[in-house]
């Protein structure tokens, strides 16, 4: 169970990044924040999102378009 | 050369619509597989530091610019009648037009070639996006917004003319040099080339990221057969010249919705069109194999208006700048036209503070 939850479905780039952003820092640090979005872009984008800002990209999946990204924060 | 040159340009309108979609397909299809995004690159850049789509889309310009001169100095490409050399620098438009082209951008989920690879996705909310784009190119070209955007071009356009013989840094550096434009155009084109290079590859991470440096040079390939096509078809001789061109979507936008209505009286669809459509198609085929092809729409009202104002400020600029982050920032470069350089900076500066302006009504809406 995540700490927070992003749904950034419909949304395109940039919007579910910017949003990331903002959320990430509401979650507590070790804490996880779970991303739903749908721009095919977004797996890509939150790959180098995760790598750029230290926080780990715990799991990422696709069913059905829907794309789940699970980020944990770091310090 | 004599002799594909005159195949060419006996078969022009056909050789010039098959290479459109050829090389739009090519296009399509790596913009979609590499998610290449100029839009995308500030995002990275300004959202989390990670500079390397935007080192892929100056490595475009670097393998275009090499590509483009060489093609000039083999006697392939008439750079001087492309529309990017022009004997005045509308420095003005560019710098103006670049600013709301890159300030859209960021509103409208991407460029317009951006737009258009997501239209191959399915996404419906960027076919919108381009028809919008599309009308207020033409309205700017010629339409309502016509003549305020020629009285800005007369008031401010600045005449190259004790420079060199266009706005062209091959022309210029070979009146102060003395030395043919086309050898000029060569030995400038490697040194700016060079230092893009050196400013992409410098990065280690962008050195260990094929994907970005195999966009950045395909794209930047891409460019370069746009122009060998439109090069070697033009026929200097014929009733009505074709002038040579590459990629650009924005005129192109507007050039499609005419032909679509107009197929009888225009007859086969020239470069732009038929990279537009090429560009589609290569986006689709990319979408489908990668399994992410699925239709899409606004998400809300909000989505709409903001989608709906980006498209149109980018067709207006893209006009006004002559061009888009294609059109200008990779195609315009290649011909070392200064104004090109002025509207890929405006359309860089343009998205950052599209950027900014976007986060902030994005937490008011949070």
């Amino acid at each position: 169970m995540a700490d927070k939850t992003l749904d950034a479905k419909g949304q395109n780039c940039p919007i579910p990044i910017l949003k990331a952003k903002k959320a990430i820092v509401e979650v507590p640090v070790g804490g996880t924040l779970e991303i739903l979005a749908t721009d095919p872009g977004a797996v890509a984008d939150f790959q180098a999102f995760a790598r750029q800002t230290g926080h780990t990209l715990v799991e990422h999946s696709e069913t059905d378009g829907v794309y789940r990204f699970l980020i944990k924060r770091a310090a | 050369m004599l002799e594909l040159r005159e195949v060419f340009a006996a078969n022009g309108p056909q050789y010039v619509m098959l290479g459109g979609l050829i090389i739009g397909f090519v296009f399509g299809y790596i913009v979609f597989r590499t998610n290449f995004c100029t839009m995308g690159a500030i995002s990275d850049f300004m959202s989390f530091g990670d500079f390397r789509r935007f080192r892929a889309w100056i490595l475009a310009g670097a393998t275009a610019i090499v590509g483009t001169q060489l093609l000039v100095y083999t006697g392939v490409l008439p750079i001087s009648e492309t529309m990017y050399i022009s004997g005045s620098l509308n420095w003005l438009g560019n710098i103006l037009g670049g600013l709301m082209f890159g300030f859209g951008m960021v509103f409208a989920g991407g460029c317009a070639s951006k737009n258009l690879a997501r239209v191959g996705g399915g996404d419906l909310r960027s076919l919108l996006n381009l028809v919008v784009l599309g009308i207020f190119a033409y309205m700017t070209i010629g339409g309502v917004l016509g003549p305020l955007r020629d009285a800005i071009d007369q008031a401010t356009s600045a005449p190259m003319a004790s420079f060199g013989a266009s706005q062209g840094l091959a022309d210029i550096t070979a009146q102060a040099a003395g030395v043919a434009a086309s050898t000029a155009g060569l030995i400038v084109g490697l040194v700016i080339a060079g230092l893009m290079a050196i400013y992409c590859f410098r990065d280690s991470s962008f050195r260990s990221s094929p994907i970005h440096i195999i966009s950045g040079i395909g794209i930047g390939l891409c460019v370069v057969a746009g122009w060998a096509v439109t090069g070697l078809a033009f026929d200097e001789f014929a009733d009505t010249p074709m002038q040579p061109i590459s990629l650009t979507y924005v005129r192109p936008s507007g050039d499609t919705l005419e032909w679509l209505q107009r197929f009888t009286a225009l007859g086969l669809p020239n470069f732009g069109v038929s990279s537009l459509f090429g560009a589609l198609a290569g986006a689709f085929v990319a979408a489908i194999s990668m399994g992410s092809f699925k239709f899409a729409t606004y998400s809300d009202t909000n989505d709409t208006l903001r989608n709906m104002m980006g498209a149109s400020l980018m067709g207006i600029g893209g006009v006004m700048a002559l061009g888009c982050t294609i059109g200008q920032a990779v195609t315009g470069i290649s011909t070392l036209a200064i104004g090109s350089f002025l509207a890929f900076a405006a359309i860089v500066v343009g998205g950052m503070l599209g950027m900014k302006a976007f986060e902030r009504a994005l937490m008011a809406e949070v």
